[in-house]
């Protein structure tokens, strides 16, 4: 059930309106050369069926907690509305239908990111050393097993990222990466990755992993999309770029940080 | 963007204050969705700043490390603060963190060493680089911790300076692997055939089982051995390796020898080849596995064909 039944005051529809506004997106674009879809963060939020209407016990917040909590203060700000709408989506991560019969998952990160994540506060590297160190180790000659164990080893850090990540499988069991060749053009058109078009200098790299005892997957919701991403579709599957539809997008889950003892392949950069 | 800039100075830092602490609105502006950390949204605006909002990001940040020397900060938000000043090159904060070095304001506080070694990566990622002797003291202040660090403060003043005391720093093989986390920059820096070079002229001082991790780090990459080899081309890599690679002392006692002296009157140091390969192998069965001395497995090595 959409926002539109339900039973609003006239001043909670305002307040809706406003955020509806505050979280448009005038250039966003599902298919390039196609029409404008500037409202597609706030029609996520308003289409997702995972996102009950009401608050309901065991399921991820509703449409009304979300108003409640834009209304919550006396700062009705555009700047403070989008504040309170993140914070919302941040309490409310990985509430989604959990996900049991994952296994092999594939990822795409951004290099500057793990490497952000790797220069912490015990590291003595600089950042940049950091990500020579990386580099060197995604680059080591030799067979993947021995570059994945040097990974395993050296990568001596709990987790691989600080928040939760976002990752896919084939839903046949391949591996993700045999089955989605780890070309740039292609990661980011089936996976959706929009965020990733505008900035073709960001590195990435990928990995498959599986996951470990304790660290269930769920399907996304539009609170783990969040408000900045127009690309995510509240569907279980990711989205192409090039319009094709959900069917050529592959299935998709969210998940607490793994470790790199988690890892199924070594993490590689992508090609251009 | 329009947003910060219209925050006047004391606005400008709670709200600096807060992202590094993630923590309320400002919070809310880490893309978790992208994996930022707290300093990535700073370093966005800083970059793309006006040069009136970057002055006072500047003041900001110089303010806010001023405060964490009279307040304690979580040493995460105090890690992202000054990879924020060192990643925004904000050379103002030099002064303010040598005082906080010298003062020992952060160093005697609870995981002081820790946050001791933080203010000197940021200083040495500003630039600034004291004098050898600085980070020798500093390297005795945080108790033989970060070893790394001080190496990588001498690498900075002088490679061959650093390479001598690679011996303190690489100590044992966990120190040594927080060592080679440097070498690909340091390979970047100076090539690899002098970090290769200086690496096996250091070797004589280095335990056994540090060289063979490090000798490995070397063959994984497809850099060979810096174990010896001949008919090297290179006179003065030639020469580093003849240096480095004599066993010393501690070869020998590794093996249950008490010198290479003693281990020639034996007799039982024979190995027929001139193959580096397999006198790194003969050397690592010698260091790790002193037993392997005994019966068929022990390696005996002519002298008349070693390529030392």
């Amino acid at each position: 059930m959409p926002f539109k039944d339900l039973t609003l005051a006239p001043a909670d529809q305002t307040l809706l309106d406003r955020f509806a506004a505050a979280v448009r997106l005038p250039d966003y674009r599902p298919v390039p050369g196609g029409p404008a879809a500037p409202d597609q963060v706030f029609d996520n939020i308003d289409r997702d069926p995972q996102i009950p209407d009401e608050a309901d016990a065991g399921r991820p917040a509703s449409r009304r907690d979300l108003l409640e909590t834009l209304g919550g203060t006396e700062d009705d700000s555009e700047a403070g509305l989008i504040a309170r709408g993140k914070s919302l989506c941040y309490s409310q991560v990985q509430k989604g239908t959990r996900k049991d019969d994952v296994t092999v998952l594939g990822h795409v990160h951004e290099l500057d990111k793990l490497a952000g994540w790797l220069h912490d506060s015990a590291s003595v590297l600089s950042l940049a050393e950091t990500k020579t160190f990386l580099r060197d180790l995604l680059r080591m000659p030799g067979d993947e097993s021995a570059r994945l164990e040097e990974q395993k080893t050296s990568l001596a850090k709990n987790t691989l990222t600080r928040y939760q990540l976002w990752s896919f499988s084939t839903g046949d069991g391949r591996e993700p990466f045999v089955a989605l060749e780890p070309r740039r053009p292609l990661l980011l058109n089936r996976l959706g990755l929009g965020h990733l078009l505008a900035d073709p200098m960001v590195e990435l790299v990928v990995w498959s992993h599986t996951l470990p005892d304790g660290v269930p997957a769920h399907q996304p919701t539009a609170w783990d999309a969040g408000l900045e991403n127009p690309w995510w579709r509240p569907t279980g599957r990711t989205e192409p770029l090039d319009g094709s539809g959900k069917e050529s997008g592959f299935p998709e889950v969210i998940h607490n940080p793994i470790g790199p003892q988690d890892l199924a392949t070594p993490i590689t950069e992508v090609e251009p | 963007m329009s947003q910060l800039a219209d925050l006047n100075f004391d606005d400008l830092r709670t709200y600096v204050r807060d992202l590094l602490h993630e923590r309320g609105p400002a919070g809310t502006d880490i893309d978790q969705f992208r994996q930022e950390l707290p300093y990535h949204p700073l370093l966005r605006h800083y970059q793309q700043a006006s040069d009136g909002l970057r002055d006072r990001l500047n003041r900001v940040g110089l303010a806010l490390l001023e405060e964490t020397a009279a307040e304690t900060w979580p040493v995460e938000s105090l890690h992202y603060l000054l990879t924020f000043i060192e990643e925004g090159r904000m050379e103002s904060g030099i002064e303010a963190l040598k005082s906080i070095v010298s003062s020992g304001a952060w160093l005697e506080r609870p995981g002081g060493r820790q946050l001791q070694m933080l203010a000197l990566r940021t200083l040495l990622g500003l630039g600034w680089l004291g004098d050898p002797n600085f980070w020798l003291r500093q390297g005795r202040l945080l108790a033989g911790e970060y070893p790394e660090l001080i190496f990588r403060a001498l690498v900075a003043h002088d490679v061959e300076l650093a390479f001598e005391h690679l011996g303190e720093f690489a100590a044992w093989p966990a120190q040594a692997a927080h060592i080679l986390r440097l070498y690909p920059s340091l390979i970047e820096r100076h090539s690899l055939e002098t970090v290769r070079a200086l690496t096996s002229r250091a070797a004589a001082k280095l335990d056994p089982e540090v060289m063979i991790k490090i000798d490995a780090w070397f063959r994984q990459r497809g850099y060979g051995s810096i174990a010896p080899s001949v008919g090297e081309n290179s006179k003065t890599q030639a020469e580093a390796e003849s240096e480095s690679w004599e066993p010393g002392g501690e070869h020998f006692r590794a093996a249950g020898r008490t010198s290479w002296d003693s281990a020639e009157a034996e007799d039982t140091w024979t190995l027929g080849t001139a193959d580096p390969e397999q006198w790194a192998g003969a050397l690592r069965d010698m260091v790790i596995t002193p037993g392997a001395m005994d019966g068929a497995r022990i390696p005996t090595i002519l002298p008349t064909e070693a390529p030392f």
